[in-house]
């Protein structure tokens, strides 16, 4: 009776060795797999969801002139809503638009990337015209001119923090509008993330 | 000294079951899944037609209700609200309850044929166990 206070801080252990074997017999990693991998399966969709309205942000706006505002907009728009979900969006976006006629070529990008970066635009034209958007800051949108040849087909590369170059080639014709736009999208949830690249030719009827 | 180590002994326990549960594993999530990609399906296919995204513009929360009827009616009690960026725009059910087994599922529109007006369109859904 002398030491029931040690039989009892060794049932105790006793009982903590069954709670570990009984939890250990679960495969706990491989249930925690299972569920992300579940959850991923709705989030591929949301995600294919958001990528494929951005581009459908465009094709609604093509009648407008203010299609770089929208798309600025609607990253906003979902970089606002995902949060409310604990998802995340780094969105980075250059656009060219050619005119019917003349030699300007607006260019418009958009940093959502949360951070700053320090962005280039890069036309091979003859000579090469560069842009340079130091200090671009999260949630900003930048735009400025090149000077185009109608009738010509040209690469912009778009290069940031020294580590990062994409090329977008596109083309200009008399009489033709064109819009062309470089989308980098990465989405986030706790189980997943998707991040995907691409560029997209729209011809605007505005 | 008896007192001393029945209070260590429970101490001792009370910690490891707390460590252990922390994160109670569920098995039943894969059904919330489920459920949410049958309203995604269903909220893209009324997109497929054309309908979602004008009524979406259009605040048409019943429209949309009365479209996923015969996808979901069968299966779960359900509302439909529209959110802008910052907030719903139209009116949040009073029947919507946030607790365990109510699901969201968001999908996004960006506009209709023209007319630029994002809207972020959000079923909730209850009523399964």
């Amino acid at each position: 009776m002398k030491n029931k206070g040690q039989i009892f801080l060794i049932l105790s252990v006793i009982i903590i060795v069954v709670f570990l074997l009984l939890r250990g017999s679960v495969n706990l990693p491989d249930i925690i797999q299972r569920q992300k991998d579940t959850g991923s399966r709705f989030e591929k969709r949301f995600f294919s969801n958001t990528i494929d309205e951005f581009q459908k942000a465009i094709e609604i706006s093509s009648k407008y002139d203010n299609v770089s505002t929208n798309i600025f907009d609607f990253a906003n728009f979902t970089r606002q809503r995902m949060s409310e979900r604990l998802n995340d969006l780094d969105f980075l976006f250059v656009a060219t638009l050619s005119q019917r006629t003349g030699t300007t070529l607006n260019v418009s990008a958009i940093n959502l990337m949360n951070k700053s970066i320090n962005l280039t635009l890069t036309l091979n034209s003859t000579p090469s015209q560069s842009l340079n958007m130091d200090n671009f800051l999260d949630r900003t949108m930048r735009e400025n001119t090149f000077t185009i040849a109608q009738g010509n087909d040209y690469t912009v590369t778009i290069s940031y923090n020294s580590t990062y170059n994409e090329n977008m080639t596109f083309i200009t014709r008399n009489g033709f509008k064109y819009y062309n736009a470089f989308f980098d999208i990465t989405l986030r949830s706790r189980d997943t993330s998707y991040k995907d690249k691409f560029q997209r030719t729209y011809r605007l009827i505005s | 000294m008896f007192v001393l180590e029945v209070i260590l002994g429970i101490l001792m326990i009370l910690f490891i079951v707390v460590y252990l549960f922390r994160n109670p594993v569920s098995v039943s999530s894969s059904r919330f899944v489920d459920f949410k990609i049958q309203i995604y399906e269903a909220l893209a296919s009324l997109d497929k037609t054309g309908d979602l995204r004008k009524m979406a513009v259009d605040n048409n929360v019943n429209g949309i209700k009365t479209d996923l009827n015969p996808f979901l009616a069968d299966l779960l009690s359900y509302e439909v609200v529209i959110y802008n960026s910052t907030a719903n725009i139209t009116n949040y059910p009073s029947n919507i309850t946030v607790q365990n087994n109510t699901i969201a599922v968001s999908y996004f529109v960006s506009g209709d044929l023209g007319k630029y007006s994002p809207r972020d369109i959000r079923v909730f859904a209850w009523g399964f166990e």
